[in-house]
């Protein structure tokens, strides 16, 4: 079947065609709204929801008109119902639930986070569940073990700041442009290790808990010693970036390879925006045998609508298991109506 | 008479209407602000299960394009994105304000009228029409105007202006003008607006649909 995947939970638009028997996309597209964004040092919201509005019908005709594709072909679309931002999923879900009933198909709502997650399956055959898993994204910070394309068990998460939120405000900090994660990877690369060393909050804590407040306030408090002694010149930009980057780095592995351990899972997968950070992937291959490393491509990191058809296609795929179950004595209270 | 559906969500009013050559069905509305997502569906197939039509046999679909309240407009787009999309029936978008003024003229017979709507962070949108050939015509564009400078607006219309819109509470009380309060945009308002616009050809197909906001991005602060 044929599943059309759309993704408006933040700034990104993103559509794509999926054909589960295949296992292919027929195509991929995707709208982002960074450069705007910029202009506001930061994602707003009701722009954020203006520019779904007048991008996704448009890159959805672009694709079908010239790929000569019939609506038809679709058997169900699938959205982002959430978690994100209220204006922009509004518009993804409205659209997808209007579009599916003028075709009389079927709409599937997909949990933004699971469908990042859920993604790295459709490039690794050799990921088997269960695998650990580290979402990282300007949203959340978050270790769960995935047992199925439904059971989740959330071993830790951010009691504050996401990482990736970190990543941005370091950035705005220092005056470089939204989004700032891309900034900061860029301009560490030019860093010195000097002594600027931040704190790894709650690095040794007993949990699997992130907090990134601590380490963002040390970095304000740094930036505003630098300035105030007029040494923040372009290159010690690029050493508070390496010293920040870093700092937030050991936390997340650390804490990541421990709940490994812990939860007996060999295999982990890095999704969400963060983990297109190639210091952050090369940090794990210092901790996790290379096999056992799984990430998505690099351009499917960030919000895409290829990840919203693959995880509706395999939520679909376990309700067409050929076990023969019977519950006799099934309750109306226990119906899961998703 | 084409099939035509009409979706009006621009205020905290949701409504909904569908017109065939042989009936208009009765008004499905419900006024409880960001409620729209949750009601209109219902609405749209209990109208389309009145009228006796089925979705594929509509011709067009209206919508009330704003200003208006940002989410309900979204909503209402959205949905009109969709289905004008999969249905491939063109899209009459007309004005939130022209529907109020047509509503002004068809049930309180007012020729000239002034919409005036409470756009929040102290601006309001502002809509002037005249009913010409039993259709509400704009005098000009569609505007926003601080709410400091409702009264001066008020004052410089001649006495034949009847004044409509939820922003009438901002107009001093010793102007002697017609004031109608609390006036909200219905869709069963916009068939003969959109009869005339279908005679002119102005409909377009769904992926050109916009909402008109009329307040840009300006009161957000730039970096």
């Amino acid at each position: 079947m044929q599943i059309l995947g759309i993704e408006t939970s933040c700034d990104e638009t993103g559509i794509a065609l999926y054909d589960d028997n295949k296992n292919q996309f027929i195509f991929e597209s995707l709208f982002s709204q960074a450069a705007k964004h910029n202009l506001f040092g930061g994602v707003v919201p009701e722009l954020a929801a203006r520019d779904h509005i007048n991008k996704l019908l448009p890159l959805i005709d672009e694709e079908f008109s010239s790929k000569n594709i019939d609506l038809k072909n679709i058997d169900a679309i699938a959205y982002t119902k959430g978690p994100g931002l209220r204006g922009p999923l509004m518009v993804g879900t409205a659209f997808a639930k209007a579009l599916a009933f003028s075709l009389n198909i079927p709409t599937i709502p997909v949990h933004h986070m699971e469908a990042h997650l859920i993604m790295a399956k459709y490039e690794a055959d050799s990921l088997l569940y269960p695998f650990m898993t580290l979402l990282v994204s300007g949203g959340h910070t978050l270790l769960a073990k995935v047992n199925s394309p439904d059971e989740y068990k959330i071993i830790g998460e951010s009691i504050d700041d996401a990482v990736g939120e970190a990543f941005d405000k370091t950035a705005k900090l220092l005056g470089f442009k939204y989004p700032g994660g891309p900034e900061i990877e860029k301009n560490a690369l030019k860093g010195n290790l000097s002594e600027i060393v931040f704190p790894r909050p709650m690095i040794n804590s007993q949990d699997f808990n992130f907090s990134f407040s601590g380490l963002k306030t040390a970095v304000l408090y740094e930036i505003k010693r630098l300035k105030e002694e007029k040494k923040l010149d372009f290159q010690k930009k690029c050493d508070v970036s390496l010293a920040f980057q870093n700092a937030a780095i050991e936390c997340l592995v650390k804490k990541s390879v421990n709940a490994m351990q812990k939860e007996n899972c060999n295999q982990l997968v890095l999704s969400g925006g963060v983990a297109a950070n190639k210091a952050l992937r090369k940090s794990f291959k210092y901790e996790i045998d290379e096999k056992n490393l799984f990430y998505p491509d690099l351009s499917r990191c960030t919000d895409n609508g290829a990840m919203v058809a693959f995880a509706a296609s395999e939520k679909l795929n376990l309700q067409r298991d050929h076990e023969i179950k019977v519950n006799p004595r099934w309750s109306l209270e226990e119906i899961d109506h998703g | 008479m084409p099939n035509i559906l009409s979706i009006e969500t621009s205020s905290a009013c949701c409504s909904v209407c569908i017109k065939t050559d042989h009936l208009e069905t009765q008004l499905y509305e419900n006024n409880a602000p960001n409620t729209h997502g949750e009601i209109i569906f219902e609405f749209i197939k209990t109208a389309l299960q009145e009228s006796g039509i089925s979705k594929e046999d509509l011709d067009y679909i209206v919508f009330g394009s704003g200003p208006g309240s940002f989410t309900g407009l979204r909503v209402g787009c959205s949905v009109v994105q969709g289905l004008g999309y999969g249905l491939k029936v063109p899209i009459i978008p007309i004005s939130s304000l022209r529907i109020t003024a047509q509503q002004a003229f068809e049930k309180l017979n007012s020729k000239n009228i002034v919409v005036i709507n409470d756009a929040h962070m102290e601006e309001l949108y502002v809509g002037e029409y005249k009913c010409s050939k039993n259709i509400a015509v704009n005098l000009k564009p569609d505007y926003s105007i601080h709410k400091d400078e409702i009264n001066e607006l008020v004052n410089s219309f001649p006495e034949d202006f009847s004044f409509i819109g939820n922003a009438m509470h901002f107009i001093e009380k010793d102007l002697q003008k017609k004031i109608i309060y609390d006036f909200a945009p219905k869709a069963n308002f916009s068939f003969n607006i959109a009869a005339d616009l279908i005679l002119n050809q102005k409909f377009v197909p769904a992926e050109q649909v916009t909402i008109n906001y009329l307040s840009g991005e300006s009161q957000w602060k730039r970096v």
